[in-house]
């Protein structure tokens, strides 16, 4: 009988099992799980594996100087990199609109007339036209109502304000003729006096119907059919609001351009083809399905893709020590997603959607260090450590110990930077794919949708179910049910989004949108990423490409973890009458610890890594 | 009888008049009634839910602005109320421990911001709009 523990490095844990063998007979004592320390297959792993050995054999109630062998999987590198490609912006010249949602104007309707300044007003005569007040947050919201209010009486028509502060409602209650005021608007000195403005106001529940329609805004400031094509952009930025103020400058200009983005050359094996990044996720995948195999890809020089592009292989490089020229992407996976831009030129921090793609690309090499990281983790647990084992073959011997799984089956390892398939075709041959994109795509698909700079928010909003706070006591879960709460919730919390993380935390997420929409921003990102990759990488496994003819899929990995991550990909693989569902490794690991299972049950058998690997004895001195 | 509005109770002597302002316009910008309580023991209004044992009114009026702020929470059909005294303003919800408001701005170095930021939530608490950061 003997003591063996089987460890598995991955990109980003590294996993291990202890079990005792003899003959085929295997005994499971004990699992652990540490993060990977340095990249995968490289010397760096050697901590991470000790630390996860250690778990392992405490669990198992073991000690390190039983264990007769350790197991390490063939695991070379693989780097994944992420960029996102801004297609289109929009810049205000000479500020032109502010379009943005205080929440609390005040009036209604439409006022238009000339920039005057707050302190200018007193010096306007009758007949002057009809003025839009420029409030400073220095003026007293009385002193500003009392100011308009003599001004009207002296019969200087006042058409409507733009404040700073968050005062509008308690100007207009105070004005004998309301009008339509906007506040909140942060750089209010830089609104252009002396210049053609139009302010407007919609009542509760509305949004503004004049200044989002570019036939409005011609007809309000007399546009030629020329100009209004120009104001075009500013119309449709402003729709959806509740307020908006348009001031018309001279030589004022909204302009709303395509960025170029450069191009994706794909070079197959057998064809090449140059893609233009501006054509956008859908027109990339289908130029690399006819390249297909893909051989490499070379992003731009001077884009962000060809930036990430070069980043990848130069990593890659200096990891194994060969020409940069030698590396070769050989995935990428291309995602539409927009992302909320501050306006260059807006006056109150207004946010325009703008389109954008986002790669992930992948390169991994067949050989890596891994000699030396068995030899440092020899040394270091004074263990004879084996490395052997094709890592996809262990991990489909490992997902087949989950209960209701049979031969030929499907394992798709659903990780942090790469999507795996890998399907047992017959009794020696397994076709393996890695597909680029996985869940750190998701998570940065998620943060630059929803405006989240930090990453550990958008992860929180990744993993985490959604509730929105509806009173101190008590907040309402996504499914609709309610949860009431005995201590009052934290004030930053109230009328919020938040994400309820595993440890019963609420970390509210700052921005303005609403549940369902945060909700479907998560749910879409995960679809386009995994739902799209499963389906990608199971029909390069498959026999003549059908994922139809395979029978059973087992889901592994990290990301299989995921409370929704495999119902969608489920969803995904339903159409082709697969099974699908996530693994449970030795009945008890979840989708966890596969391939670490599959060099165990390999071991001593006839294609075991006993038989075909190679071990790294601890030296002579190491042992004693 | 009253409409809905948020309750705020004045400590007994000189009203920081200053203050008081900053707190209603809070309130009005957001579109919440306010109304002002005088000082004096509270009238026995029954709020909603106000079985809730917490809701026992002290018998005088308290002169600490938390403990006016819960008074008037209590008494408000809204659950939502303001306290002020020389010292300070709080905001407060029935449900707390008179003892412990849920905002409160001191009024040793009055800063008028805070106080109309305090409004503000007052109003957005019945609203059920985030707060503001009192600055």
């Amino acid at each position: 009988m003997s003591l063996i523990v089987g460890v598995d490095i991955g990109n980003s844990t590294t996993e291990a099992c202890v079990a005792e063998v003899e003959g085929s007979g295997r005994a499971y004592l004990g699992s652990g799980l540490a993060a990977t320390t340095g990249v995968k297959g490289t010397v760096p792993n050697v901590t991470g594996a000790a630390r996860a050995i250690e778990r392992a054999l405490l669990r198992a109630g073991r000690a390190l100087e039983e264990v007769d062998a350790i197991l390490l999987n063939e695991a070379t590198p693989v780097i994944s990199g992420l960029a996102m490609e801004t297609i289109t912006e929009t810049i205000i010249t000479e500020s032109t609109m502010i379009g943005h949602n205080p929440q609390t104007p005040g009036g209604e309707g439409l006022g238009v007339g000339v920039t005057v300044a707050f302190e200018r007003l007193a010096a306007r005569a009758p007949g002057d036209g009809p003025a839009i007040v420029v409030i400073a947050a220095s003026v007293d919201f009385e002193e500003a109502a009392a100011a308009l209010n003599a001004a009207a009486a002296r019969g200087v028509e006042v058409a409507g304000a733009v404040v700073q502060r968050d005062d509008a409602r308690l100007i207009a209650n105070r004005l004998d003729r309301p009008v339509p005021i906007v506040d909140e608007v942060t750089h209010v000195e830089r609104v252009p006096l002396g210049m053609a403005a139009a302010v407007e106001v919609a009542g509760p529940g509305r949004a503004v119907r004049t200044l989002s329609n570019s036939y409005g805004l011609a007809t309000v400031f007399d546009l030629t059919p020329e100009e209004t094509r120009v104001v075009a952009p500013v119309a449709r930025a402003l729709t959806g609001t509740r307020s908006a103020v348009v001031v018309r400058t001279p030589g004022g200009d909204v302009t709303d351009r395509r960025i170029p983005a450069g191009t994706l050359e794909l070079h197959g094996e057998r064809a090449k083809r140059t893609v233009d990044v501006n054509g956008g996720a859908e027109e990339i995948m289908a130029a690399l399905r006819r390249v297909q195999p893909l051989a490499d890809v070379v992003g731009e020089a001077g884009s962000h893709v060809g930036g990430m592009l070069a980043g990848v292989r130069e990593t890659m490089a200096d990891l194994t020590g060969d020409a940069i020229g030698d590396v070769r992407i050989r995935d990428v996976l291309a995602a539409d997603t927009f992302v909320p831009r501050e306006v260059r030129g807006g006056l109150a921090g207004e946010f325009a959607l703008e389109n954008a793609v986002a790669l992930a690309a992948m390169v991994r090499t067949s050989r890596g260090p891994i000699e030396q990281v068995a030899r440092a983790l020899a040394q270091e647990s004074g263990v004879e450590v084996v490395v052997g084992g094709v890592e996809a073959e262990m991990a489909v011997r490992g997902a087949l110990t989950t209960p209701g799984t049979a031969a030929p089956v499907a394992v798709l390892d659903l990780g942090g930077g790469s999507t795996d398939a890998a399907l047992a075709r017959g009794e020696e041959q397994v076709a393996t794919y890695h597909a680029a994109g996985a869940g750190d795509l998701v998570t940065k698909l998620i943060g630059s949708e929803l405006g989240i700079d930090d990453r550990e928010l958008a992860e929180h909003v990744k993993t985490c179910p959604l509730a929105k706070v509806e009173s101190l006591f008590h907040v309402r879960l996504e499914d609709g049910t309610v949860q009431y709460f005995d201590a009052p919730l934290p004030a930053e919390t109230f009328a919020r989004v938040v994400a309820l993380t595993e440890e019963g935390g609420m970390v509210p997420i700052p921005t303005r949108h609403g549940l369902d929409r945060i909700r479907r921003v998560r749910r879409d990102a995960k679809r386009r990423v995994f739902a799209v990759n499963a389906l990608r990488a199971l029909r390069e496994v498959a026999e003549h490409g059908t994922v139809r003819g395979i029978d059973f899929v087992v889901l592994i990995g990290g990301s299989a973890l995921d409370f929704e991550i495999p119902e969608l990909v489920a969803e995904a693989l339903a159409d082709h009458g697969v099974v699908c569902g996530t693994g449970n490794v030795r009945a008890v690991e979840g989708p966890r610890n596969a391939v670490a299972t599959g060099l165990v049950e390999a071991w001593g058998r006839e294609r075991g890594p006993a038989a075909a690997g190679r071990s790294a004895a601890p030296a002579a001195e190491a042992r004693s | 009888m009253s409409g809905p509005a948020v309750f705020l109770r004045l400590a007994p002597g000189e009203v920081p008049a200053a203050a008081l302002r900053e707190l209603r316009a809070g309130l009005e910008e957001e579109g919440v009634p306010c109304r002002v309580l005088p000082s004096g023991p509270p009238a026995p209004v029954a709020a909603p839910g106000a079985a809730s044992p917490v809701c026992e009114a002290p018998a005088s009026a308290p002169a600490d602005a938390a403990l006016l702020a819960h008074a008037a929470a209590c008494a408000s059909p809204v659950s939502v109320g303001l306290g002020l005294s020389a010292d300070g303003a709080c905001l407060h919800l029935p449900q707390l421990p008179p003892g412990a408001p849920l905002l409160s701005v001191s009024l040793h170095d009055p800063d008028p911001e805070r106080l109309r930021a305090l409004g503000h939530n007052a109003a957005r608490l019945v609203a059920g709009v985030p707060l503001k950061e009192l600055p």
